[in-house]
């Protein structure tokens, strides 16, 4: 029972982070590169707390890659460019979109076949 | 069109989705078991990057050649994570071997707490980088604690382990390896 106290205790407390937070302050010398910055970390996601994108959450993960990604958008990097240095590290989970190339054309175009074959056999079903 | 092959088509047009949706289930029940939280990491098969950083305890200075010539186990522990402590035993137990050297990655710790953990806890680490700001640790696509990493005798990592390691993971890597 002490150990799934202990357990459960460290689960919560890990994850407390996983809150929405007030970001620290970055100061940026242009609103593009503002922008950028805004528009780049709700574009990522938090690997600690997955539901999460790198703008909400807490976790000093999350810290620790907005600074750098705020470093990097100051020294004019581009957002395809960070977005690379940050999969070849952390893989393409990252990403809250999964790219599309051929492993994963099954992953987009599946929905939009189940679409047809729903529509084409209420069709059928009413005719 | 005859009544046996209307029928015959029609039961096939009910079969179909009941089909399709068997199918469904099956993935996404074997879906249930993946772990979110075990990502493939990629780079498996790439060599670990170049680094500078002082040793924990001897303040000495430690790079990549740390890791050439022979195989190599990199810890990523802290003293604030709790289920680091879990797989201290039998990392103490690896010591015995010979052929490998395990180093430990200590991530965004406190100097001194992170010194008093491994009084307490034991140290199996030929050597431990003090990574207080987790710079190494990103570079390494570390996002949790604790996670490990098999390392060849040319620098190339050849395994990412996310979470503590035991025996018996340890044994499947190997057989994995040879």
């Amino acid at each position: 029972m002490k150990m799934l106290r202990l357990a459960i205790i460290s689960f919560i407390v890990f994850f407390s982070s996983c809150t929405l937070a007030a970001q620290e302050l970055y100061v940026f010398n242009s609103t593009f590169k503002k922008d950028q910055f805004q528009q780049l970390i709700q574009e990522l996601r938090c690997l600690v707390c997955q539901n999460q994108n790198l703008a909400d959450s807490n976790a000093p993960l999350a810290k620790d890659l907005r600074a750098i990604i705020y470093q990097r958008i100051k020294s004019g990097e581009s957002n395809t460019s960070i977005k690379n240095y940050l999969v070849s590290r952390y893989g393409e989970f990252i990403l809250f979109d999964p790219p599309f190339y051929p492993l994963t054309y099954v992953l987009w175009v599946s929905p939009f076949i189940l679409l047809f074959i729903i529509l084409f056999s209420l069709i059928r079903v009413y005719k | 069109m005859g009544n046996r092959q209307t029928k015959k088509m029609r039961s096939m047009f009910y079969f179909f989705p009941l089909l399709l949706f068997g199918l469904l289930v099956f993935f996404l029940w074997k879906s249930l078991n993946n772990d979110p939280y075990q990502l493939a990491s990629p780079l498996v098969n790439k060599p670990i990057v170049d680094f500078v950083a002082s040793d924990l305890l001897t303040e000495h200075a430690l790079n990549k050649k740390l890791f050439l010539g022979h195989w190599s186990l990199l810890v990523v522990w802290a003293s604030w994570c709790v289920t680091c402590s879990d797989e201290q035993d039998f990392l103490l137990s690896l010591k015995k071997n010979k052929q490998l050297a395990i180093v430990g990655l200590n991530y965004r710790d406190d100097l001194k707490r992170a010194r008093s953990w491994l009084k307490l806890y034991g140290n199996p680490y030929q050597n431990v980088i003090f990574d207080p700001r987790g710079l190494l640790a990103i570079d390494l696509g570390v996002y949790g604690v604790p996670e490990s990493f098999l390392i060849d005798p040319s620098g190339i990592i050849r395994y990412k382990q996310v979470g503590p390691l035991t025996k018996g993971i340890w044994k499947q890597v190997v057989r994995l390896l040879q």
